[in-house]
């Protein structure tokens, strides 16, 4: 144990702002990042630039080179050209490299076990993934609970999470508190429904239980991030 | 359909179960339905606790039909306390007249562990004991008893047959849609919990793993049911998620 106050009372949102310096908001597949995104649009319009690869036309026109090749040239040109947050599916471990200082990330997080039911479905449905991934799941033909034990999948958020100190960022939401959290951070929500999967089934307690086994590290960020979210919201009397 | 708490009250006589799970907001909900239900509330802590019902001064073990049936009769509508479903559901086999609230598994297990820390000196229970003893947090978890404790309470019927299931980092939002005013001075809250890394957290999330799926349920369902509900800020989660 750490300490009473580590990582939650000394913490202050890192606001966008027009002086800079770039925030850098990474989106986790299935964690509602892209209405967040949309949320992100409405607010600061052009100042807002999307990553999501060197080939989607969202991503920004300064950015359409791999994820390495995202260095703090690019990302200062990108400043310099008017953009004050970047959205998009980036891995804290390649931005790290160019944007050490932990306070200029945000990023959402999800109930990990449903979110890996999302994903399970999401792609599977032939919607979501890489290729590699795909064709890896066409070859396997996975159940969930196989699924969460691909190298690829299980503890799909630490990926993305890699090695930021989650205590210290600018701002770490949890997906089922949004509509409080978005105010710290000057936000209010959209109407924007996102990439919805209506016809994801209910998983059972039984397969639940397998995902958060395949699933710690996630579940132990997840809980971090809610009790940090408790913690700043000034919820902690519950 | 979900119907509100006070809804639930209104329609029926029949007596409803309030099951408080330890560290997962039970004393503030306490609070809120002692606020507005009065001597029609009631509580069992024990069978020798000064707070508990006269009615209801038994082992859970010895709650029979009889027993709740004069409770009714006494005007008592719900009862709060620390017992079990799976203790229960031989006398009240109803699942929609029991509520319960879930709390994030490895925070409610962290507080757990401190909350019986801070009292070993002077407590009775075999969890103390041996916290007094040196048992650590992690040793604590690993427990039959810690890993699965919200679902050993309340894990009997489907979660979708309850009368309720709450969320209690969502305590707020919900306790307001459901017709009840909160009483935020009423939680037993240790502020002197040490806050846990996400290394120290991953620990106990491998101990935990029933609770966690258990835990994802109902906040699956919570969401969805916020999402059926008007367009309030408590759902956004839901329209964000897509249930």
């Amino acid at each position: 144990m750490t300490g009473k106050s580590r990582g939650a009372d000394e913490w202050t949102p890192a606001r966008v702002t027009r002086k800079g310096p770039l925030i850098i908001s990474l989106h986790i597949p299935k964690t509602a990042g892209s209405r967040f995104g949309e949320t992100l649009r409405r607010r600061y319009g052009k100042r807002l630039a999307f990553y999501y690869g060197k080939a989607n036309p969202k991503t920004h026109p300064l950015l359409r080179v791999p994820p390495r090749q995202l260095t703090a040239e690019r990302l200062d040109e990108l400043a310099a050209s008017g953009v004050s947050i970047l959205h998009g599916h980036l891995s804290a471990d390649v931005m790290l490299k160019a944007v050490p200082d932990p306070a200029r990330y945000w990023t959402v997080m999800r109930e990990p076990v449903e979110t890996a039911i999302s994903l399970y479905h999401f792609v599977r449905a032939g919607r979501g993934g890489d290729p590699k991934l795909r064709a890896a799941f066409d070859a396997a033909e996975p159940t969930l609970a196989e699924f969460v034990t691909m190298e690829r999948i299980a503890n799909h958020q630490s990926r993305y999470l890699g090695a930021l100190p989650l205590e210290r960022i600018g701002f770490l939401g949890v997906t089922e508190l949004m509509g409080d959290m978005l105010p710290m951070v000057g936000l209010k929500t959209s109407r924007h429904r996102g990439n919805i999967n209506r016809e994801k089934p209910l998983a059972s307690l039984a397969e639940r239980e397998a995902v958060a086994a395949a699933m710690t590290a996630d579940c132990a960020r997840y809980g971090l991030a809610m009790e940090l979210a408790m913690r700043r919201l000034g919820r902690r009397g519950r | 359909m979900h119907e509100r708490l006070v809804d639930q009250v209104r329609r029926s006589d029949r007596l409803i179960l309030s099951v408080h799970i330890p560290k997962t907001a039970g004393s503030r909900f306490h609070a809120a339905l002692k606020a507005r239900y009065g001597r029609a509330f009631a509580v069992h802590y024990g069978a020798d606790d000064s707070r508990t019902h006269p009615l209801a001064r038994r082992h859970p073990r010895d709650f029979d039909s009889e027993m709740i049936r004069d409770l009714e009769r006494a005007g008592v509508r719900i009862l709060h306390g620390h017992f079990t479903v799976r203790r229960l559901a031989g006398v009240v086999d109803d699942p929609s007249r029991y509520w319960v609230w879930l709390r994030e598994p490895i925070e409610r297990t962290i507080s757990h562990y401190h909350f019986v820390k801070k009292r070993a000196a002077f407590s009775d229970n075999a969890f103390g004991e041996a916290i007094a003893a040196g048992e650590d947090l992690a040793t604590f978890a690993a427990r039959a008893r810690i890993a699965a404790f919200q679902s050993h309470y309340a894990e009997v019927f489907p979660l979708a047959d309850y009368g309720f299931v709450g969320i209690s980092e969502m305590f707020v939002d919900l306790i307001a849609r459901e017709g009840l005013a909160d009483a935020p001075g009423a939680s037993n809250t240790n502020r002197d919990k040490p806050f846990a890394s996400a290394e120290e957290r991953r620990v106990l999330a491998t101990a935990l793993a029933p609770d966690i799926g258990f835990y994802s349920e109902a906040m699956a369902r919570t969401v969805a049911r916020l999402g059926a509900a008007a367009p309030r800020r408590a759902g956004l989660a839901a329209r964000l998620l897509g249930r």
